[in-house]
């Protein structure tokens, strides 16, 4: 799996889909989804609860396996298990929508835990790196304390530091402020909207339509496990071309 | 089989097939099979009837003072015996416990099958297989290994299923993260499931503890030497009248094993529960 087509005439997609169905017993979550995100695009999938916006993307780190297609990251094919998956994983940073920190590790050994363990670095210099990125994210105060003695908003930006700690080529965010008080999505939006405008390949899941406005380079509505629409932000939300968008977006702004 | 029979102990030379011999001291099991066994039982209880009348039972004082060291030698026997067998029942107990997680599935199934093999077995049957069966197969080990093996082989499949139910208290979520960090299978296991699982049966293993060390009583059930607390009880009934008060002795050094057991399990508990 050489990836010597990485020339200037066409870049290789960071993460590419390629015909990947899935389906949950009866149900099919994901029908046919073809989808590439290039270098430093910030792509968000917006949609429907059960459209398959979170369950697709836990599929392009290999969370949930897929039944048919291809994932791509960087052009190689993620394999279905083993070391090989490990390592593309690496490559691929994830948030949860319940920040899943490591509950029995400082946040400190949470941000150093990938860099030491995968990465195999030093512990020193993962921590010296660890407290940087912390700082980047305005929790460094709190490093020696456990992630029960943090609020959701700094957990939350916690995961995304153990995130950048990997140096990954892209980072997933898999509805990162939906589990969050109102007074603290604001903080995480914050620290998303800078790596975004830092050059940070992203594929958001969210319910923040001003986020998605003001952020996103690409904006892909999904419902019934497809892909229904792929605009700009700007054409999105004031002339969407589907109906079903169109409706969506309408009970949303009700509220 | 040849026995010799004599008013106090008995002496049993036990040959298998394959020429193995057992010649240990007095085989106590074998005791309650031999007519011998119960005539002596008979005479000792009547004795115990005239003593009591006369109230010539041994006090607590005359015990320690005729008995206080081989009690002091049977209390490290028996904490011996006790971390020993803890501390493989809790190294087998974390093995079976990652076979059990294992996405391997003989794996798994091996895991399993040690537990429903060993919570289900008493300690004694196990015991009288590892000593009296085992040696048809010419496997002879002292009984000292014997009790040790018995005494830890159970707990250890009660330790496995202290930690499967610490590690469903782990969010999944946890574990999921730390796949999508690109950690593998085993460091998965060993950073972040194991670690989480032991810190929250702390309270569990420390009740297990406990059970071990009563479990080690099994060596009153072969002639192993030195004795252990209750083979000591036995002994002692066996050469002088003890009575109960013997047993109350061991009873005791028991109980205060136990409660610095509990104390030191709370306080590692303390220590490292999680927040959550």
């Amino acid at each position: 799996m050489e990836k010597d087509q990485n020339s200037s005439v066409k870049p290789v997609p960071v993460i590419e889909l390629r015909h990947v169905d899935k389906h949950f017993g009866q149900l099919h979550v994901l029908k046919d989804i073809n989808l590439q995100v290039k270098k430093g695009e910030v792509v968000v999938v917006i949609g429907p609860s059960g459209s398959g916006k979170s369950t697709l993307c836990r599929t392009m780190n290999r969370l949930e396996p897929i039944d048919s297609g291809e994932i791509l990251i960087d052009g190689e094919v993620i394999p279905e298990e083993g070391r090989e998956l490990a390592r593309l994983r690496a490559k691929v940073g994830m948030v949860f929508q319940s920040f899943n920190l490591f509950a029995h590790k400082t946040i400190l050994d949470n941000v150093t835990m990938g860099p030491v363990e995968v990465l195999r670095k030093s512990k020193k210099e993962a921590r010296q790196e660890a407290m940087e990125l912390l700082k980047r994210v305005g929790v460094d105060s709190q490093a020696s304390k456990v992630p029960a003695q943090l609020s959701g908003g700094q957990q939350q930006r916690v995961a995304i530091a153990r995130s950048l700690a990997m140096h990954p080529k892209a980072i997933l965010f898999d509805e990162p402020t939906s589990a969050l008080d109102p007074e603290m999505i604001g903080e995480v939006l914050e620290v998303m909207t800078r790596l975004a405008s830092e050059g940070m390949t992203m594929v958001v899941v969210t319910h923040e339509m001003n986020f998605a406005r003001r952020v996103a380079h690409r904006v892909l509505f999904m419902d019934g496990g497809s892909i229904l629409e792929e605009n700009t932000p700007e054409e999105f939300f004031t002339n969407p071309r589907t109906q079903r968008a169109r409706d969506f977006l309408n009970s949303i702004q009700n509220h | 089989m040849t026995e010799e029979c004599d008013s106090e102990t008995m002496t049993v030379e036990t040959v298998f097939p394959g020429g193995k011999a057992r010649n240990e001291g007095a085989a106590m099991l074998s005791f309650s099979l031999s007519p011998c066994f119960i005539e002596n039982e008979q005479i000792r209880f009547l004795s115990y009837v005239r003593i009591f009348e006369r109230g010539v039972i041994m006090s607590v004082n005359e015990l320690l003072s005729q008995y206080g060291e081989q009690y002091l030698q049977a209390l490290l026997t028996t904490w011996k015996l006790t971390a020993l067998a803890f501390s493989a029942a809790f190294v087998v107990g974390i093995l079976v416990t990652v076979m059990r997680v294992s996405p391997i599935r003989p794996l798994r199934a091996a895991g399993e099958l040690y537990v429903q093999i060993f919570r289900n077995i008493p300690g004694a049957s196990l015991l009288m297989f590892l000593v009296y069966a085992l040696p048809y197969l010419s496997i002879v080990w002292s009984y000292f290994l014997c009790v040790l093996i018995a005494s830890f082989l159970i707990p250890a499949a009660f330790c496995s299923e202290y930690l499967m139910s610490g590690i469903n208290t782990i969010d999944v979520g946890q574990i999921e993260a730390a796949r999508s960090i690109g950690m593998t299978f085993s460091q998965t296991i060993r950073k972040v499931v194991i670690p989480q699982a032991l810190r929250s049966s702390v309270l569990p293993l420390t009740s297990l503890m406990v059970a071990t060390m009563l479990t080690t009583a099994l060596a009153s059930q072969v002639p192993m030497r030195p004795y252990d607390l209750t083979g000591l009880v036995a002994h002692i009934n066996t050469h002088a009248v003890g009575g109960v008060t013997a047993f109350f002795i061991s009873a005791v050094l028991y109980c205060l094993t136990a409660v610095v057991i509990g104390r030191v399990g709370n306080w590692i508990d303390k220590k490292v529960r999680i927040l959550r």
